[in-house]
């Protein structure tokens, strides 16, 4: 099998936080969402991707290929977003374009133009003046316009309101209809990533907890709601995360099946949501 | 090359305080300086105005998180320092023909007689520029923008005094030690090697820097 992104055994020292041996892989044509609390290490995960941070061992293929060796190639092929602007402020976005399409093989401006039509965005204004969700929109717009393949994204939708988000989700969803595209979206937005990723990776703590696909992830964990009467040491160890008051508890497990069969209808399981996947797996 | 170098350019015109500091830097040095060598102050007017095109955007990057969006299209970083390093010849030749225009019509005007075109100060200028670029580079390349901003003012700095006290004094300037230096052959093959070496390490730096 050939993937679009390969990460493996990743790690990066930091004196305050280290990476620590990560893997995970992304086929082509699917969503892989990244997520976890702040600070659990996935805009360094993403850094290391784009060889912005050097990695201290370990190995990461897009395409197949190494990803500083074959650094110019494959970066041809990536469209990036990050979660801040990262463009020139006083610059206007038919300027910045001008730019940013030099370095691409295969820049589109048809496409931009598009896009640029589709997003609303004025060319003539100048990046300062546009508000956080229209820089975002101009960032989209030049991510898709060189035909990459791979799409990076750093937390697109943090600060944005429901509406845009939903326009960013739609986009991707379109973008994925063509089968050899792929994108990984890191966020701690849960809630979009239940609509459109494929995968889910979770990290926290520099450590990926799992990587599986969505559909996976949701049947294999659940929310386990009793009395505290049933909690004894042996059945605290079967939740990744509990929390209890005066009258009863409520946990994540991924022991869905022995719950069933200790407790029967004295319990109740419901679906768990990546929210809650990963609020109770941060805070225990 | 030609990319980083419209990148530059783009990016310095866009800015109306870069704009008036392209536009005032010629006049201001003839205003405030008694000069008694006008060539001595083509030199620092030629050598301002090459500091000011190079360094302008480069600190840019530097200080702001653009590093992350150029680094994030397909260049190696490699590239991105030689071409830093080999635009400084294009910067320098952009200073000869502003500072040479500028200088010509301040000239025909009548206002100030001063060099406009001086090219054994040109010879002096070009070594000079790069020993100051083979220092400010590698500090920029490696270091927080904080402490390569005061390395850079350091460097201007010490540029500034030197060209400004040679240009302003009255007697001595061909007995000056530094100024026979920076007129020897030895000096520019020097600033070669200096330039090489400073564009390696450079490299080294940046290719292992996170950014």
């Amino acid at each position: 099998m050939d993937y679009i992104l390969e990460v493996s055994n990743l790690r990066k020292e930091f004196k305050d936080f280290t990476l620590n041996d990560i893997s995970f892989r992304l086929e082509p044509g699917y969503i892989m969402g990244f997520i976890g609390p702040n600070g659990a290490g996935k805009s360094t995960t993403i850094k290391l991707i784009m060889n912005l941070l050097k990695k201290n061992s370990g190995e990461i293929k897009v395409f197949g290929k190494d990803h500083i060796k074959y650094e110019k190639e494959i970066k041809d092929r990536i469209g990036f977003v990050y979660d801040e602007n990262y463009y020139y402020e006083d610059l206007t976005i038919s300027k910045m374009k001008n730019i940013v399409a030099s370095f691409y093989s295969k820049w589109d401006d048809h496409r931009f133009n598009y896009y640029i039509d589709k997003f609303d965005l004025n060319p003539k204004a100048k990046i300062k003046t546009l508000s956080k969700g229209m820089k975002m929109k101009f960032s989209l717009a030049i991510a898709l316009s060189h035909n990459a393949e791979l799409i990076i994204m750093d937390e697109p939708t943090s600060g944005l309101d429901p509406v845009f988000r939903r326009e960013i989700l739609e986009i991707l969803y379109d973008i994925i209809q063509d089968e050899n595209k792929s994108i990984f979206f890191s966020t701690h937005i849960t809630t979009d990533l239940e609509k459109i990723a494929d995968y889910i990776t979770f990290i926290n703590k520099g450590e990926i907890v799992f990587s599986e696909s969505k559909d996976k992830v949701l049947e294999n964990y659940a929310i386990v709601k009793g009395g505290t009467n049933l909690l004894n040491r042996d059945v605290r160890k079967k939740f990744i995360g509990l929390r209890e008051t005066p009258v009863g508890f409520e946990g994540l497990t991924n022991s869905v099946d022995h719950m069933k069969k200790t407790f029967g209808n004295q319990i109740l399981i419901e679906k768990a949501s990546l929210e809650d996947i990963m609020v109770y797996s941060v805070r225990g | 090359m030609l990319r980083i170098i419209n990148k530059d350019l783009t990016l310095m015109f866009s800015n109306n305080m870069q704009k008036i500091v392209m536009l005032i830097i010629v006049p201001m040095f003839l205003v405030i300086i008694e000069a008694q060598h006008m060539d001595w102050l083509y030199f620092l007017i030629l050598v301002s105005t090459t500091y000011i095109l190079i360094m302008t955007p480069f600190s840019f990057d530097i200080t702001n998180k653009t590093t992350s969006m150029i680094n994030s299209f397909p260049i190696k970083r490699k590239e991105i320092v030689i071409y830093r390093y080999l635009s400084v010849f294009v910067y320098i030749l952009i200073a000869i023909v502003y500072a040479g225009v500028y200088l010509w019509i301040i000239n025909k005007s009548g206002l100030i007689n001063v060099d406009y075109f001086n090219i054994s100060m040109i010879k002096r200028a070009i070594p000079y520029i790069m020993m100051i670029v083979s220092i400010m580079f590698p500090a920029n390349f490696r270091f927080e923008p904080r402490l390569a901003q005061i390395i850079n003012a350091f460097l201007y700095s010490g540029t500034i005094v030197f060209a400004f006290n040679l240009a302003q004094r009255s007697i001595g300037v061909s007995s000056d030690i530094i100024v026979k230096l920076l007129g020897s052959s030895n000096f520019i093959i020097i600033a070669i090697i200096v330039y090489i070496l400073s564009m390696i390490l450079s490299i080294r730096l940046y290719e292992h820097k996170d950014l």
